[in-house]
């Protein structure tokens, strides 16, 4: 018998490694064109049985000084059960069963039902107990926001969806004028402990108080900075929250009262005592981690526009960061600042006024890029005074997270004097392609198309704005993109009791767009 | 001559009964002796007229005593002892011993050289006096005796210095007569054979010395051992051969022998030793007694087999007054203590050397059969080959020469009637036939045969059964050495090396308890536990109900007893087991390719393979059987093949073969069921392998051979496969999975771990690779066929691991990848050996410095991975999680275990959204859970709640997972068990509300469920149980708003089977049961009371007003007890029957083999245990 065949078998084993190593190649994907590193609050799938909202940050009782609002806006074409559990720093204060109807949207104070011992009186006109809201909703594509109001402007954000064991907050002030509040919401069943540490206007600081703070099972915990020592009048204050046990969710309040006459505005070179240079509130829900590259689809200075953008690095390796303001159209341009270095836990303001390679008088969308990969989190500052028409401060975390469909949540205060504001829808583009943007209104039957808006492209890389019409004004809008964009919300007004309010849409899952 | 000194007067005592024609020789030997005072005295076992005058024709002053016929050899001799007067020395003879003339004198000047008291001379075989038959006895603390020199060694004078001995073999031993007198010469009541060692003992527990003289040469025909006394003869007679154990006296004369060997061994210990040494020595006889007996039962032996090393053991102590004189008498000369006499003799259990030895010498005798009857037939190839070489009889030990002493008897006197052939009646042909033969099993060929083997070997059944015929042509090949003999002090050196860097990494995890990682077994739960599992059958931990236990448990319940209940033991032995069982395969499966160097070369691979250290590593259980098993069933393929080197089987004969195979493969797969699956896969493999190397005839027949081992096995397992049929993932096992697409450089390494990611890690295929580059004939035909088995192996895990198809573990996919490389490596040697010289001068010359590069960098790295100690297995499992709360009376309660199905420590009972999960009951998971069960069971509501709350549809899974009773969800998180999904899914898992995450395991993220009710429980009667019938959503959509936990708990135990009588305080309400089939009933006043589904695969009862007293109860299964127990006892059945026809067949072979070999060709197959470990006692 002959010998057997070699080169058939030496050939097909051949053939199967080549094979293996043709297939072993194949199924990777390509990026985005953006770090999808920090998701952005987002709406439960059409499908769902229900979603979670946990909202803090906001006083309780309507006719104080400042107070909350819930405001659950409702996608989709069946009405959602909701249960609203109230909690304050003393505890459980009640329980409310709402339901919301198909493609409506329902607003609520938060008012105690069943105030628990301990609770703070609050005459008309002085501060409400603080208060927490665990939201349950029973069922999909519907979200909730938070109003808060004071007599020095108001804010609007989505509440948290989903609690973390580690929160940034990139600024904060507690300068004389200046209020800036932690409030700490443990939505489980057991109890969570949280750690707090600060980076100072005099470097980092951890005070014994903010140290092993309790967070009560399924309550809330609120610390005022600037009432500890180390914590109180500086001009920044970042701020990280660890929670040793269990998982948080934290908010940031800050509001600013009228600066006294004459006192040097934060950001004055040498100035000392310097004070928040316009009333005004921010409402922010904190960073869960830290990233190499940060968003903002609207950035703008011009005259009585101070935009600063604001870097906490919370750690342990010096960042390296540039930023890069990109603007669209034909007015479009470009600049970037120098390279940026901020130290192992340190901060760093980068203000954009006057800085020659800045654009002012143009909208333009921001990055900031960590070029040595030390993640850091950012957020964008901005006071609107005289000679702006508007007023009010106004803060944003930087966005890392692109979608194709967003929810603009309902923002009430803008309906009080509507002819008085203006809304734009901010969108950037971060990937290759050109996006194709839709805007609409939501309704019992779905989408529907809003009056005076329009679809409109924006060119890859770019960015556009939409201003709203008065009509829709603080309405709930979805935002549908051909690709993965960015998108804010930046209300202005020129009624200082509404103020500025910059905010972040929630995403919604493609599933439902 | 009346000037000079006296010399001391020798009478030489012979014993003769049944003598046959050499006795002439015998005599002969003794006038030749040229020692001038020599006397000479015959004693006749009974009445033989023509002895007298036969002896008186050689010795005319010989002086003759008759003895009455059936005395022993003892008595005899003692007898003829006590006739001598006036002698200094006594030299007692058998009678078929032949003594040089110098012998005697040469004996008597060591006695006095030495102040001997016993001197014995050294023992040449009767017809091959270049060979040493002995040269005394050694003598083990167990009183068996073992030879001190090799069987059939050649005498270079390399015994010849006189030196002290414990046993002078009673064939011809000089003895001082006042020492004879004092010990009172043979003891009788210490029987015979054995009546040497006794004498020796005794000799110097009074202070004699017992030496050979080697100078003295004495021939030995061992006329007992070979059957050649004349019938009717008795006495001598029955002392068996013992140096080729069933050789000459087989059947029940050997048994027998050996049995009373065995007594009498143990009555010279009871009277030698001291009390202190024998309450020392009773417990290790007792204990190699069982061991013996136990051996017996393995090997199928009759019962009396079985029972032979116990009934020696009672009867050493038959006529105990006799017993108690001798001892009283041995202990009465007593002047060396037993401490010196300890010393003397030989550490350790010379049986149990001895048998290991046999075992070894026998795999290289099979090693060498195929290469050897192929080139016989190589050079009979027109005809058949002779092979059997008469009746059975034995050939001597040591080749067989043709030659014969000159003045032997003819050799037709030499074979009494009725008795096996003598080897010296062998035909002169089959004589030069072995002759030839044996130069080759001695691998001293040189230059070798330089046949080629034939592609195909023919083994007809039946009476044909030694007919070897070619059923091909053969392959006219180069001239080729069939390779070099690498002794088994090689192989025990390599086997032990192996054994030892196993142990040695093996250290930690030997020290302690085996963690619960992966699907490692726990032995928590006592050997108890696995019966019970196995008879209990389905309890309530699960999510799927099955109607028939796994059949490991039995197989587990089996190795708990024979660990004698230690579970922990067990556990170490089957999960550890496998490292030695694997190689120990591969050098059984690569036995026939010829090359001793390559099965040594190929054992050591597969032991450094990482398979299974990455699947101990991983916790992989069903991955270290594959590895264990993938070599044996591959060599078994091979086998059933009918290619070359392996005998060609026709179909109808083959069925054992099939039998035990498939039984074989029926435990394997009992413990990682894809198995079943694999075979045919392999099948397949082979299949191609045989197109592209054109051998598609051997293609279709192992595939055929792979496919019906397969459906044996499957058969085998019964009832359990069958109702695995309806559940993928029952016949796949627990899908290990892996964390991440394997790339192909990990594939082709074999890694799924830690272990094989290096550089050197290539030198196995490189090694492997060497055949496909030089392999000729069926070399190259198997190479290809094993290529083809490993990549499609690998193509196969490969896909699976990028989840194209479910697979089982990918280290049992694997492990027939690693088997065959190794197999390709032994066979790349064997060409090296055979092909080699074949080529002209070029690259393949330096193959073999290659390959053997390649393999000992393949082998390289195993050294340093045994420095972990515990080959990379977590120190703590899943045990270690979270202290899992005790079910009490708050409640039963489930535990949920999510991951990587092979991160899980049980079986996935489901999967969805790319992670596994299962349910234990009241923390960890009992060992019967490690094998998935058929049945869907609750486990789709399951997996519909765990894509909720992957996909973010749910932040209250901890409701929807209520009426399941699912207290704690574990997520196995560590280095070993996180991928992307497990990770996600963790996140998942904590942004649930009623979910708070516990326990600060890093490799275990738990989350205890705020939701959760126990198991049974009574409802409010304003709480409504979510109803059933409506969509899975709807009905989740009710349940996550339902609170329950004011729901009181009802006591039922932990236990999965039992009734349960509770007490309820409520009036009236619903029972609410989180039990997913209708398993459980529940009477109320004797009255059963009727359940109902409802959501989330609960049960509940309307309780009736008025009653605060339920029964629970878990309704067992008769079928499935009656159906286990049928299967249990046939499944015995048919491996008895199995085991007793391999046996046979194997015996066949071996038969065969020896005989081809001209190897001493006792039917090695067949030892009996005690006997063929015993020393030469030359009788």
């Amino acid at each position: 018998m002959a010998d057997p065949r070699r080169l058939p078998v030496l050939g097909a084993l051949a053939c199967v490694v080549v094979l293996g190593a043709a297939l072993g190649s194949t199924g990777t994907t390509g990026s985005t064109g953006i770090g999808a590193q920090v998701p952005a609050v987002s709406q439960a799938p059409v499908s769902a049985l229900s979603s979670s909202w946990f909202c803090a940050g906001a006083r309780a009782e309507p006719g104080a000084s400042d107070s909350g609002w819930l405001t659950f806006d409702n996608v989709g074409t069946s009405a959602v059960d909701a249960t609203v559990r109230l909690v304050t720093p003393q505890g459980y204060a009640g329980t409310m069963g709402e339901r919301v109807p198909a493609g409506g949207t329902l607003t609520v104070p938060e008012r105690l039902i069943n105030p628990p011992d301990g609770t703070p009186a609050h005459p008309k006109g002085t501060p409400g107990p603080w208060v927490g809201a665990l939201v349950t909703l029973f069922g999909g594509k519907a979200s909730v926001s938070q109003v808060v109001t004071t007599a020095h402007g108001s804010a609007a954000q989505p509440c948290a969806s989903e609690a973390a064991g580690k929160w940034y907050f990139a600024t904060g002030t507690t300068v004389r004028n200046a209020r800036d509040e932690i409030s700490l919401l443990n939505p489980y069943t057991v109890d969570a402990i949280a750690d707090l540490s600060f980076t100072t206007d005099r470097g980092p600081a951890q005070p014994p108080a903010d140290q092993g703070v309790v967070v009560p099972a399924r309550g809330l915990a609120v610390l005022d900075l600037g009432a500890q020592a180390q914590l109180g009048l500086m001009q920044h204050v970042a701020v990280t929250v660890k929670a040793r046990t269990g998982q948080i969710v934290a908010f940031e309040t800050e509001i600013a009262t009228t600066p006294p006459a004459g006192a040097p505005p934060l950001g004055t070179t040498g100035a000392v005592d310097a004070v928040v240079p316009v009333a005004g509130i921010t409402l922010t829900l904190g960073a869960t981690q830290a990233s190499t590259d940060w968003w903002w689809p609207e950035g703008a200075d011009g005259p009585g526009l101070n935009e600063s953008y604001d870097v906490y690095n919370p750690g342990p390796r010096p960042a390296r960061l540039s930023l890069i303001l990109v603007s669209g159209g034909a007015a479009g341009g470009a600049g970037g600042s120098d390279q940026l270095t901020v130290g192992a836990y340190g901060t760093a303001v980068v203000p954009t006024n006057g800085q020659p390679w800045a654009l002012p008088d143009i909208s333009y969308s921001t990055e900031l890029e960590s070029t040595n990969g030390v993640p850091v989190v950012a957020e964008r500052s901005l006071a609107a005074a005289a000679p702006s028409p508007y007023r009010g401060l106004g803060a944003l975390l930087g966005q890392a997270q692109a979608a194709k469909t967003w929810l603009l949540g309902t923002d009430p205060t803008l309906s009080a004097r509507p002819s008085l504001a203006q809304v734009w829808l901010e969108v950037s583009d971060p990937g290759l392609f050109p996006a194709s943007v839709s805007v609409e209104g939501i309704s019992a039957t779905g989408p529907v198309e809003l009056p005076g808006t329009r679809s409109f492209e924006v060119a890859a890389g770019q960015r556009a704005g939409l201003q709203l019409p008065i009509a829709v004004l603080g309405r709930a809008t979805v935002v549908t993109s051909s690709v993965p964009i960015l998108l804010e919300e930046d209300s202005y007004s020129m009624l200082p009791k509404v103020g500025m309010n910059l905010a972040p849409a929630v995403e919604l899952s493609s599933a439902q767009a | 001559m009346g000037s000079e000194p006296a010399a001391p007067s020798v009478v030489a005592v012979v014993v003769a009964a049944g003598v046959g024609a050499w006795f002439g020789e015998t005599l002969k030997s003794l006038a030749d002796q040229d020692y001038p005072l020599l006397s000479v005295l015959v004693v006749e076992v009974g009445q033989d007229a023509a002895l007298a005058e036969r002896v008186a024709s050689f010795l005319p002053e010989a002086h003759l005593v008759r003895v009455p016929d059936g005395t022993g050899f003892a008595q005899a001799a003692n007898a003829g002892v006590a006739a001598v007067e006036g002698a200094a020395h006594v030299l007692v003879c058998h009678d078929d011993v032949s003594l040089a003339p110098d012998a005697v004198r040469l004996l008597l000047e060591e006695a006095y050289r030495s102040n001997a008291g016993l001197t014995c001379p050294k023992f040449v075989p009767w017809e091959t006096p270049d060979r040493i038959l002995s040269v005394g006895l050694g003598l083990d603390r167990l009183g068996v005796t073992f030879p001190l020199v090799e069987p059939g060694e050649l005498d270079q004078g390399q015994h010849d210095a006189a030196r002290e001995v414990f046993v002078a073999p009673s064939g011809a031993v000089l003895v001082r007569t006042d020492l004879w007198r004092a010990l009172g010469g043979f003891n009788p009541g210490a029987g015979e054979p054995g009546e040497d060692v006794d004498l020796s003992w005794r000799a110097q527990l009074a202070g004699a010395r017992v030496v050979v003289a080697p100078q003295a040469v004495a021939r030995h025909l061992e006329a007992d051992r070979w059957g050649l006394r004349q019938a009717g003869s008795r006495g001598t007679a029955q002392r068996g051969a013992t140096m080729a154990p069933g050789a000459g006296a087989e059947g029940p004369v050997a048994n027998r022998t050996s049995s009373q060997r065995e007594q009498h061994r143990l009555r010279s210990l009871w009277t030698c030793y001291s009390v202190p040494l024998i309450i020392l020595v009773a417990p290790v006889v007792l204990f190699f007694s069982l061991a013996e007996a136990f051996w017996a039962v393995l090997h199928r032996r009759s019962g009396r087999a079985v029972v032979a090393p116990l009934a020696a053991l009672v009867r050493s102590f038959e006529a105990p007054g006799q017993l108690w004189a001798a001892r009283r008498r041995a202990q009465g000369l007593r002047r060396t203590s037993d401490l010196t006499l300890w010393k003397s003799q030989s550490r350790g259990s010379a049986r149990l050397r001895a048998v290991v030895r046999l075992r070894l010498d026998r795999g290289h005798e099979i090693a060498w059969t195929a290469a050897k009857a192929a080139a016989t037939l190589e050079a009979k190839a027109s005809g058949p080959v002779r092979s059997g070489h008469g009746p059975a009889g034995p050939a001597p030990a040591g080749p067989a020469r043709g030659a014969t002493l000159p003045g032997s008897a003819p050799r037709d006197d030499l074979a009494p009637a009725g008795t096996a052939a003598a080897p010296a009646g062998l035909e002169q042909g089959a004589l030069d036939e072995v002759s030839a033969t044996s130069s080759m099993a001695t691998y001293s060929a040189g230059g070798g045969a330089s046949a080629e083997p034939p592609e195909s070997l023919e083994v007809a059944e039946g009476p044909q059964a030694q007919a070897l015929t070619t059923k091909s042509a053969k392959t006219p090949g180069p001239a080729a050495g069939l390779g070099q003999e690498v002794g088994w002090k090689w192989t025990a050196m390599a086997a032990g090396a192996v054994a030892v860097l196993l142990l040695i990494g093996s250290r930690d995890v030997l020290t302690q308890a085996l963690p619960l990682v992966g699907q490692l077994p726990s032995g928590s739960g006592g050997v108890a536990s696995w019966w019970h599992a196995w008879w209990s059958g389905r309890g309530s931990g699960s999510l799927v109900s099955s109607s028939f236990s796994p059949p490991a448990l039995v197989f587990m319940g089996l190795a708990g007893v024979l660990s004698l209940g230690s579970a922990n033991f067990a556990v170490h032995v089957m999960v550890l087991g496998p490292l030695m069982l694997g190689p120990l395969g591969a050098y059984f499966g690569t036995r026939r390719f010829g090359s001793q160097r390559g099965r040594l070369v190929a054992t050591a691979l597969y032991a450094a393979l990482p398979v299974p250290y990455d699947a101990l590593a991983q916790g992989h259980w069903a991955g270290l059987v594959g590895y264990a098993a993938a070599p044996w069933l591959l060599g078994g393929l091979c086998r059933l093949g009918g290619q070359a080197p392996y005998p060609f089987w026709h179909w109808d004969g083959a069925w054992p073969r099939f039998v035990a195979l498939g039984l074989g493969l029926a435990v394997a797969a009992s413990f990682a069921p894809a198995m079943l699956l694999l075979v045919p896969v392999v099948g397949i493999a082979f299949c191609a392998g045989s197109l592209l190397a054109g051998r598609s005839e051997g293609g279709t027949r192992l595939l055929f051979a792979s496919l019906i081992t397969a459906v044996v096995a499957f058969v085998g397992l019964v009832p359990w496969s069958f109702a695995a049929l309806h559940s993928w993932s029952a016949l796949i096992g627990a899908p290990s999975g892996a964390l991440h697409p394997l790339g192909l450089s990990q594939v082709l390494r074999l890694q799924t771990g830690p272990y094989g990611g290096g550089v050197l890690s290539w030198a196995l295929v490189v090694a492997a690779a060497i055949s496909l580059f030089i392999g000729r004939s069926w070399r190259l035909a198997w190479a290809s066929r094993l290529w083809v088995v490993a990549f499609m192996c690998m193509a196969l895990a490969w896909a699976g691991s990028r989840g194209w198809f479910p697979i089982p573990p990918l280290e049992l996919m694997l492990a027939p990848a690693g088997a065959a490389l190794v197999f390709a490596v032994a066979l790349g040697a064997a060409s090296v050996e055979s092909d080699l010289s074949g080529y002209r001068f070029g690259w393949r010359q330096f193959a073999p410095a290659f390959g053997a590069v390649a393999a000992l960098a393949a082998a390289m790295p195993f050294v340093s991975w045994v420095g972990n100690g515990q080959w990379s297995l977590p120190s703590a499992g899943a045990e270690s999680s979270y202290p899992f709360p005790m079910a009490s009376q708050a409640g039963d309660y489930r535990v949920l275990w999510v991951g990587s199905a092979g991160s899980l420590p049980l079986a996935a009972q489901g999967s969805s959204s790319g992670v596994s999960f299962a349910t234990s009951l009241d923390g960890l998971p009992s060992v019967s859970q490690l094998w998935a069960s058929a049945g869907a069971g609750s486990a789709q509501a399951v997996a519909q709640d765990v894509t909720w709350a992957d996909e973010g549809e749910t932040t209250q899974l901890g409701h929807l997972l209520t009426p399941l009773a699912i207290r704690f969800i574990v997520v196995p998180v560590g280095r070993l068990a996180a991928g992307t999904a497990t990770t996600r899914f963790t996140g998942a898992l904590s942004r649930q509300v009623d979910l708070v995450q516990v326990g600060i395991d890093p490799s275990y993220a738990v989350f205890s469920n705020s939701a959760w009710v126990p198991l049974f429980s009574v409802l409010a009667g304003s709480t409504e149980p979510a109803n059933v019938g409506r969509t899975a959503w709807a009905t989740a959509y009710q349940l996550q708003q339902l609170d329950l936990r004011a729901a009181q708990a009802l006591p039922v135990g932990t236990s999965g089977s039992g009734s349960f009588t509770v007490l309820v305080h409520s009036p009236a309400g619903v029972l609410y049961g989180a039990v997913p089939d209708s398993s459980w009933r529940v009477t109320v006043d004797g009255h059963s009371l009727a359940g109902e589904r409802v959501g989330g695969g609960a049960t509940s009862w309307q309780l009736p007003p008025g009653r605060d007293s339920i029964v629970l109860s878990l309704a067992g299964s008769a079928v499935q007890h009656v159906a286990d127990v049928v299967v249990a006892l046939l499944w015995a059945l048919a491996l008895l029957v199995a085991l007793a026809r391999a046996q046979t067949k194997l015996g066949t072979q071996l038969t065969m083999a020896s005989r081809e070999l001209g190897a001493p060709g006792e039917e090695v197959s067949e030892i009996y245990w005690p006997a063929a470990v015993e020393g030469p006692s030359v009788g």
